[in-house]
């Protein structure tokens, strides 16, 4: 179980006042821009700092009171929506940076087999040798995405992780995270406005609006709702 | 005055191992002090920003009036190393190396700042979620991504310290071998009207300095070409 109970106050007047809670499965955080999607990401992840309340992932203590996990003591993943490579290392130099930093659940016992199963299924093998420069915004997210799954990590994050992807694309990557998270059991927080990849991928979506949870729905209860629009 | 056109290198060697000594501490000091600047909220930031720039406007004069001041004789730190090391502080080479560095840091710092502050903080978040930790993301992310900034900031400051006349003066004098930089020696040379000797070894700083200048232009606009890569 993950629960997550938040508040922040950011420069500007902006106020963030969230509590959420969920399992190890696929979740969707939809909402207007400005609601603190991204702003909830950023908190799981430890890369902002909440300013009262209690984060809490399977057991672990990501944050309360007393206890601060840094970033790399979390074994999350993160996508970020603009990629977020680094410019001065080839693909698959981007790719092995989290392999050899993070120590993280050796869940494929062999790495090489693995990054190949990755390679192919998000299509990104022919990108090994080039630039971040050098690649289209979908080939980049794809990159982001085998980055941030080969390290097998705890938990996804995932910021609109598809909106550079080319709709011919799409469907195989959403598929392969979503035969990931099954595989791993691990809960997977993903952004979205599409209101496709909330029908195919979400087992629960959490509505945020002005720095709050607005609504919480299951997927039995919006599967069959096809027209609802998020 | 004399013809000939023998060359003095030894103050041209000292200019060289002053400027190389100081251009290795400035990166040292430099580097930790602009990522505070660059990374850091604080209050009083713009004093402390204010203090670091100084040395761009103050007359060297009156900076190497302040440094002789503080590392001389009577002063504590200037006693202290003469009970350490049993020679003065002041007017010795180590001396003018600390002046060099307090001559030098805005150059220094204020590159690597602003090449720290324009890389993209995504990288660093990416960095911190990928495993690192802040030491790891400040070797494997920041300073590859500022690698512009640092190398700028370094060639500068080698350039400047060559160039160095009044600081050194205040606080090394001319002692031949130990103190006399090139810049000195150029000045006496002038002054005893060996002009030979001046043009000569003016010269050959002339080109130093244009190849330094020339190199940090190129590796700028290629690196920016090249996106940082």
């Amino acid at each position: 179980m993950i629960i997550v109970r938040v508040k922040k106050h950011f420069p500007g007047g902006f106020d963030l006042d969230m509590s959420l809670r969920f399992g190890p499965e696929f979740v969707a955080v939809t909402g207007h821009n400005g609601s603190g999607k991204t702003s909830l990401l950023r908190m799981v992840a430890g890369l902002d700092r909440p300013d009262d309340g209690a984060i809490v992932s399977m057991g672990t203590t990501f944050y309360d009171k007393k206890i601060w996990l840094a970033p790399d003591k979390r074994n999350v993943g993160y996508v970020f929506q603009d990629a977020a490579l680094f410019p001065w290392l080839t693909v698959e130099k981007n790719i092995e940076f989290g392999l050899k930093h993070s120590n993280r659940n050796a869940r494929h016992e062999n790495t090489a087999l693995w990054l190949e199963e990755l390679y192919d299924a998000l299509n990104v093998k022919h990108l090994l040798g080039r630039y971040p420069e050098k690649l289209s915004g979908g080939e980049a997210q794809r990159v982001a995405i085998v980055r941030a799954l080969a390290p097998c990590p705890d938990m996804l994050l995932l910021d609109e992780p598809f909106s550079a992807i080319d709709m011919e694309q799409r469907p195989a990557v959403r598929a392969f995270i979503q035969k990931m998270q099954r595989r791993w059991e691990i809960p997977v927080l993903l952004v979205t406005h599409d209101n496709a990849e909330i029908h195919t991928l979400a087992d629960r979506i959490f509505r945020l609006e002005n720095g709050r949870v607005k609504s919480t729905s299951r997927r039995s209860e919006f599967a069959s709702m096809p027209g609802i629009s998020y | 005055m004399d013809g000939s056109l023998y060359i003095d290198w030894v103050p041209i060697l000292i200019s060289a191992k002053l400027a190389f000594v100081t251009t290795i501490a400035l990166i040292i000091l430099a580097t930790p002090v602009a990522y505070i600047l660059a990374f850091r909220k604080f209050r009083g930031k713009a004093l402390v920003e204010a203090v670091f720039a100084l040395p761009i406007v103050l007359p060297p004069t009156v900076l190497g009036f302040f440094v002789l001041i503080s590392i001389g004789s009577f002063s504590p730190v200037g006693q202290w190393y003469r009970d350490i090391f049993g020679s003065t502080l002041a007017f010795s080479f180590v001396g003018i190396v600390i002046a060099s560095i307090l001559y030098s840091f805005p150059f220094a710092v204020q590159p690597i700042q602003n090449a720290f502050s324009a890389m993209d903080p995504k990288l660093i978040d990416a960095a911190r979620t990928l495993g690192c930790s802040r030491w790891q993301t400040f070797c494997r992310v920041i300073v590859p991504a500022s690698r512009v900034g640092i190398v700028t900031g370094a060639m500068l400051s080698f350039a400047h310290t060559v160039g160095e006349f009044g600081v050194v003066l205040m606080v090394g004098g001319s002692i031949p071998g130990s103190t006399k930089v090139a810049s000195i020696a150029i000045y006496e040379n002038v002054e005893t009207l060996n002009y030979a000797q001046a043009a000569t070894m003016s010269a050959v700083m002339l080109a130093f300095s244009f190849m330094i200048l020339s190199a940090v232009y190129y590796y700028n606009r290629t690196n920016n070409q090249l996106a940082i890569r």
